[in-house]
């Protein structure tokens, strides 16, 4: 297992999250964490990579383990060059061009050798299916690609650090539908190379997009299992009710 | 550890000890001429540095009037500019032209204004005061011989230099007052006028408080354009018409002439004086300002 | 009768507005007038002579060069600094935020005062004493408004740059400030048409002179806002001339600034 959550517990403040989590993420594939608003998704996302903590008031209990070795006893820093994140609404940062975006994870971590720079950066967003479209406006800012390239200009920055894991908070919801197949069929090809966790709330999607889904429900895992066994067999009423509420072509997808 | 945290907290600090710095520091040049005067430095009109007395009155005394006369002016110039930019009477076009113009006057250096003041308004003023006196000669204030180097010179270009303030700042206040209050007064059947009155202008009074308070502070502490200005005469002022000295003034004019200890010491205190009453008005204006966003 | 009242309102407000916007009006043209014309490269270029020797403000151009330079190195510093902690460290941000704002409201003259005790006493009359005066003036305005820039930066950066595994202060130095870029250069803008145009805080630092010292900051030096002052009031006829050009000047240098300032906003 590329990652494993042992008994994970999550608060903020008085208020519990998560509530003792066990979760398996195989390497090389892509994992869905399904569930209704409000439920824990993006928290439980967030402790994989410590940035939970930086919340007042957060407290973590439990053991989260990447390829065996506890993330909550390496520098934070590190755990977070090695689980990269997307988040819900693309953020490249203000006043940097798209190169810029893509290479400060690089400068910053000291690689001065501007060519290494240069072909890290083309590597990254060639990796995320948008060299060709910016090759030739690499100094326009950031923030002048539509909503779908900005995603994808941030996880050619998270893959610019290369980590081992991409974490994704609903990367989709903020985009038209075009730029949502875009994206989704960059994180089936993504899995290739990296193990990618996925946080939806659109069960068409987990099933288009994931080889694992786990339903998450109140903070708690109540089931997991192969994406088509889960969306065809769910075990528990909750996900059943949860599936079929906003899915009805099972079969296409089994 | 954070070496941006270390070095941007010891910058800080630096701000924070500012302000003790400034005050023990005129503190300890004051001592020379507290320890000589004492309190009667405060109302001692006798400023002879021959004879090495010094007497702080005239200067606390025209501090006060050209302060006061200036801010008055101010208050209902400023605060009738914000009713007729922001309170309905004029289109709202006027406000993007106006507003900006009457601003930028807070952009010109106070030398330059204070030089306006000296070669171009004193001439002028002078003939009106000479009108004003000959037929209001039986109110003192008013008396001759007049001159354009006054104190009411140094209130009018004070007051010119002020108005931007309050006039912005209560339009801004003006305009911040909910629109369904402002709507529902007129909806009765209210006039401009009327909903200015009843609803408008109390809603927004104390940030127009606020920003009279914050254009005291300004006209305090304002050196170049009233040194200019008004003369530098240590009589103790009785005619608004006639030259006069503010703490600043008198620091700024005499500094570099003062010959004994004793002066600089005096002016040292003069300056510390200042300093006092110009923190009391800030920290004032200060805290009025956050009393009114923990209320907003 | 309400309407009356309503209409002696207008009356009221309309020449308030009138009386407000009459100062600058005539600061503009007067200055223009009386300025205009004695604007030339000689003016530009030479030392002041005396009274009915033409003469010209150089020195005086290279002191306000000089002591600017000063001036924004220290307050350029601290300032930004300052507005960092106050905006991504301090837990009491409002204790610094107030003294900040208090510094801001001190009287230049007593600056200059400060100055005098603390440095002129030591190094003498100065360009550089000139400097550090002004820098005090640039410095809680930076301060504050690098402070509120920083504020404006959304979250959502902060959060992107932690994922990366970027420790805070090199995201503060490197992603934030970048993000806040306009707000502080607009308050830079602001601070330095601010100090370009005092002149007490010079009065007894940089004290003034009639002479080019090279670019010596241990030397007494001139500024343009202290030709104005000092010519200005000074017997003179083409002594106040000189005033007046060099107020022409000055205007239009802290006009140009505080545009562009309202244009970073």
């Amino acid at each position: 297992m590329k990652l494993r959550l042992e008994n994970v517990n999550a608060w903020i403040g008085r208020k519990q999250i998560l509530y003792d989590v066990n979760l398996g993420i195989e390497e090389g594939k892509v994992t869905a964490v399904m569930g209704p608003s409000g439920c824990g998704k993006t928290t439980l996302l967030r402790v994989i990579n410590r940035m939970h903590e930086e919340v007042r008031g957060a407290r973590v209990s439990g053991t989260v383990l990447l390829d065996g070795e506890d993330v909550y006893k390496m520098p934070a820093s590190v755990v977070r060059r090695r689980i990269g994140m997307i988040f819900q609404k693309p953020n490249p940062f203000p006043n940097m061009s798209i190169f810029e975006n893509v290479a400060i994870g690089l400068k910053l971590s000291g690689i001065k050798d501007k060519e290494l720079i240069r072909r890290k950066v083309r590597e990254a967003l060639e990796a995320a299916a948008l060299w060709d479209e910016v090759k030739d406006e690499l100094d326009k800012p950031g923030t002048a690609l539509s909503g779908g390239q900005q995603q994808r200009l941030c996880i050619a920055r998270a893959l610019a650090v290369e980590p081992e894991v991409i974490l994704m908070d609903e990367p989709t919801s903020a985009l038209d539908p075009i730029a949502t197949s875009k994206l989704e069929e960059l994180i089936r090809k993504l899995s290739k190379n990296y193990t990618v966790v996925i946080v939806t709330h659109n069960v068409r999607q987990a099933a288009r997009v994931s080889d694992y889904a786990a339903f998450i429900y109140e903070g708690r895992i109540l089931e997991f299992n192969s994406t088509a066994e889960l969306l065809k067999n769910p075990r528990n009423k909750l996900t059943e009710s949860f599936i079929t509420g906003r899915f009805e072509m099972l079969r296409e997808v089994a | 550890m954070d070496p941006v945290k270390l070095i941007s907290l010891f910058s800080s600090i630096f701000i924070l000890l500012f302000i003790f710095t400034t005050f023990s520091s005129l503190l300890l040049a004051s001592n020379e001429s507290i320890s000589k005067f004492g309190f009667s430095f405060l109302i001692s009109a006798d400023w002879d540095p021959k004879e090495g007395r010094f007497g702080a009155l005239p200067a606390i005394a025209g501090t006060a009037i050209t302060t006061a006369i200036s801010v008055l002016i101010a208050s209902v110039i400023g605060i009738g500019t914000a009713v007729y930019i922001s309170g309905g009477y004029s289109p709202y076009w006027v406000r993007r032209i106006i507003a900006p113009l009457i601003d930028s006057l807070a952009a010109v250096p106070s030398v330059v204004i204070g030089l306006f003041g000296l070669l171009f308004l004193s001439p002028l003023l002078e003939n009106v005061y000479s009108l004003i006196s000959s037929h209001l000669y039986f109110i003192p204030v008013f008396g001759g011989p007049v001159r354009g180097i006054s104190i009411m010179t140094a209130s009018l270009i004070l007051s010119m230099m002020i108005i931007p303030t309050i006039a912005s700042i209560s339009s801004s206040a003006i305009e911040m007052v909910p629109v369904e209050l402002k709507e529902g007064a007129r909806a009765l059947g209210a006039t401009r006028w009327e909903t200015l009155r009843i609803i408008t202008l109390p809603y927004a009074s104390s940030y127009i408080i606020s920003s009279i308070l914050l254009a005291t502070a300004r006209a305090l502490g304002e050196t170049m354009a009233v040194t200019m200005v008004i003369g530098n005469s240590h009589d103790m002022p009785k005619s608004l018409f006639q030259p006069g000295c503010t703490i600043t003034s008198v620091i700024a004019s005499e500094f570099l002439e003062a010959t004994s200890s004793l002066y600089i010491s005096s002016l040292m205190e003069l300056g510390l004086i200042l300093l006092l009453i110009s923190l009391l008005v800030n920290i004032t204006a200060i805290f009025m300002r956050r009393g009114f966003y923990a209320r907003a | 009768m309400r309407e009356l009242k309503d209409r002696i309102a207008a009356s009221a407000s309309f020449i308030a507005m009138i009386l407000a916007v009459l100062p600058i009006l005539s600061i503009i043209a007067v200055t223009f007038a009386e300025g205009a014309w004695r604007i030339s490269l000689p003016f530009l270029i030479n030392e002041p002579a005396p009274p009915g020797q033409g003469g010209g403000i150089g020195n005086a151009i290279i002191g306000t060069f000089m002591m600017m330079v000063v001036a924004s190195a220290l307050g350029i510093s601290i300032g930004v600094l300052s507005g960092i902690y106050m905006a991504e460290y301090s837990q009491k941000a409002h204790i610094f935020e107030l003294f900040t704002d208090v510094m801001a409201g001190v009287p230049t003259i007593i600056l200059g005062l400060v100055v005098y005790l603390i440095l002129v006493r030591f190094i003498g009359f100065s360009a550089l004493a000139g400097g550090v005066a002004l820098s005090l003036i640039m410095m809680p305005i930076i301060a504050r408004s690098t402070e509120e820039a920083l504020k404006e930066v959304p979250n959502e950066v902060r959060e992107a740059a932690a994922a990366l595994g970027i420790p805070k202060w090199k995201a503060v130095l490197h992603i934030n400030l970048r993000a806040a870029e306009e707000g502080i250069k607009s308050g830079l803008l602001l601070s330095t048409a601010r100090a370009l145009g005092e002149a007490a805080p010079l009065l007894f630092t940089a004290f003034g002179s009639q002479f080019y010292s090279g670019l010596n900051l241990l030397q007494p030096a001139s500024s343009m806002s202290l030709v104005v002052y000092t010519y200005g009031a000074s017997p003179w006829e083409d002594w106040r001339g000189i005033a007046w050009g060099t107020a022409l000047i000055l205007l239009l240098i802290t006009a140009f600034m505080s545009a562009f300032a309202r244009r970073s906003r």
